[in-house]
């Protein structure tokens, strides 16, 4: 117990087993509703349940796909994700320089009131935001959206590329600058280039929250124009009792592009949102 | 970093004004014009609609009423019920995601194959999104069909004809339970990485002084990694207060009130019966409530040191 021994003592196979637990507990209901996106309704609801290979179809992916608005509604989201992507990464790789490579007066103010931001309750923003958009006519449109999705996007995005930026000595600026380059420039064609895989995890995070949000949408889209993907599943199951096979399947689908972007970026992500924070 | 004053060619003015001394807050400005139109003037709307009376439905105006609507706050039962489930949630919540995020912490810091794989496989419920995560489970914990629930059936633990989702003193558990499940792998991240921060040797060191795993945990690894849990209670308390999605969409607050929390009651306030003023007075409730748990919970954790 005391000593540690080069053989591989119970407590080694313990903690197999507890990270086993760890990944099957993440995993199994995803799996399980893969499962049965890919099955029939009858199969579903019939028990005891028969885990079989031989009945599964795309029946239900297709049947989605074809007779409801879903696909107009995965376009909303995917142009709202990809402008509030644009503008956050734009205005927060801008802020996040300037805060990481320069120490002015005022520095630790800006980024504790980035920091404060995330205590404001999304409820407190929201009636302002739907009465602030209304005025403007925004209300149900791609732009209002965005804007309202980078509230909580831009102080993530800040904190983060400033955390990437960061981890980058400054000695390959400085010589870029020695060599004549202005300090746009330096950051432009020295950090940035540098920075980029920390750009792409940043962006992810940032198209992923606004992918997966639901409660900004619900009140600030109303019609097919901007709606986006959660607000229209919600609406499938309280209007219609979508069928589980159905549901499962739209879940699967609006899925697959967080998963893709998790599979390319993830790493990189959870490094940033950890040492993003720990920080300072 | 004081190169931008040692070049200092005579350049155009307005070249100067981007690379000279203003170059941070050059850079800064467009974000925070942003900030500032969506986030500080939305708040500042949101605090002063809180004191005034603001219906949708009696018109667009709105009447300053003071603290007209705080008092009416605690005089209204939902609010009564809705503060109640909010606590009951937040402490529930922070406790299970605390404590399955700490030991799975644990578990990942080991070094195994495929770990860095097996870290985001742990991470993804996380990021998967709260429709897919609310129905999801609330297909799996359905009473007619629900997987989960045959299997606990099928091993003796039944949650009668009701189920979970219509029981009253279940559902909230149930909406806990799937909390759980998306939001533990937060506090597993911040742990790890802090826990990957304590130098592998320090176990050897108190091997050798013959401290047992618990005692190492305890007395080493514990105080170490304080400050982190006390940064990712802070977070997760946010995210358990401020967003009130999966309630919203597993629930609805339902059955009965038995699961309305403060930012649902909010929503709904704002959203179902456009008393906008009055909904604004919950928010800056929950507001305060936050900012004020932040603050005690770093004094009482003694964190408020500096840097």
């Amino acid at each position: 117990m005391a000593t540690k021994s080069k053989r591989k003592p119970i407590s080694y196979h313990l903690v197999n087993i507890g990270i086993a637990i760890l990944v099957l507990f993440a995993l199994l209901p995803l799996v399980w509703t893969l499962y049965t996106s890919l099955r029939s309704n009858l199969a579903i609801t019939k028990f005891p349940t028969k885990i079989s290979f031989s009945e599964l179809s795309f029946k239900a992916y297709i049947d989605v796909w074809r007779d409801t608005n879903f696909p107009t509604l995965m376009k909303n989201s995917l142009i709202v994700s990809s402008m509030t992507v644009v503008i956050s990464l734009a205005l927060g790789t801008l802020a996040g320089y300037a805060l990481s490579r320069s120490k002015f007066r005022g520095r630790q103010g800006v980024l504790l009131t980035y920091l404060a931001i995330r205590l404001v309750p999304g409820v407190l923003l929201l009636v302002p935001l739907y009465i602030f958009m209304s005025t403007l006519g925004l209300l149900d449109s791609y732009i209002g959206l965005t804007l309202a999705y980078t509230t909580f996007t831009l102080p993530a995005t800040i904190w983060l590329m400033k955390g990437f930026f960061d981890s980058l000595p400054p000695d390959l600026e400085n010589a870029a600058r020695i060599d004549g380059c202005s300090r746009l420039g330096a950051m432009w064609r020295i950090s940035l280039p540098l920075v980029l895989p920390g750009l792409a995890a940043t962006g992810t995070l940032t198209a992923i929250t606004a992918w997966n949000d639901v409660l900004f949408a619900i009140m600030l889209t109303s019609s097919e124009r901007s709606r986006t993907w959660p607000v229209g599943l919600k609406e499938m199951i309280g209007e219609f009792q979508l069928p589980w096979e159905a549901l499962t399947a739209t879940a699967i689908l609006s899925l697959l592009p967080v998963v893709i972007g998790f599979a390319l970026v993830g790493r990189k992500m959870v490094a940033g949102i950890t040492a993003g924070s720990l920080k300072d | 970093m004081t190169f931008g004053t040692v070049v200092s060619a005579p350049v155009r003015k307005f070249k100067g004004i981007i690379e000279g001394k203003y170059f941070a807050w050059v850079l800064l400005v467009p974000s925070m014009v942003m900030v500032l139109a969506f986030i500080f003037y939305p708040v500042y709307r949101g605090i002063y609609l809180s004191f005034t009376r603001t219906v949708l439905l009696e018109g667009p105006g709105s009447t300053f009423i003071g603290l007209e609507n705080f008092r009416e706050m605690f005089k209204d039962p939902l609010f009564i019920i809705a503060t109640k489930n909010t606590l009951l949630f937040m402490v529930v919540g922070l406790i299970s995601q605390l404590a399955l995020g700490l030991a799975a912490a644990m578990l990942l810091s080991q070094e195994r194959k495929y770990i860095g794989l097996i870290r985001v496989i742990v991470v993804l419920p996380w990021f998967t999104p709260p429709v897919v995560t609310a129905y999801m489970w609330r297909f799996m914990m359905d009473a007619n069909s629900g997987v989960l629930i045959k299997m606990l059936e099928a091993i003796g633990i039944s949650f009668g004809p009701a189920g979970i989702w219509s029981n009253p003193d279940l559902a909230i558990y149930g909406v806990l339970f799937v909390d759980l499940w998306a939001s533990y792998p937060f506090f597993m991240l911040f742990l790890l990485a802090a826990i990957q921060g304590i130098p592998k040797d320090m176990r050897e060191s108190t091997a050798v002084d013959g401290a047992s795993s618990w005692q190492h945990f305890r007395f080493v690894i514990f105080p170490l990694i304080g400050p982190v849990i006390v940064v990712a209670s802070i977070l997760g308390v946010i995210h358990l207060i401020n967003s009130p999605t999966l309630v919203l969409l597993m629930t609805n607050g339902g059955p009965g009130d038995s699961t309305l929390v403060l930012p649902l009651y909010a929503f709904r306030q704002a959203f179902q019966l456009y008393n906008f003023g009055y909904a604004s007075s919950i928010s800056v409730m929950v507001l305060i409530a936050i900012a004020g748990f932040a603050m005690v919970y770093i004094r009482f954790a003694r964190f408020g040191k500096e840097d």
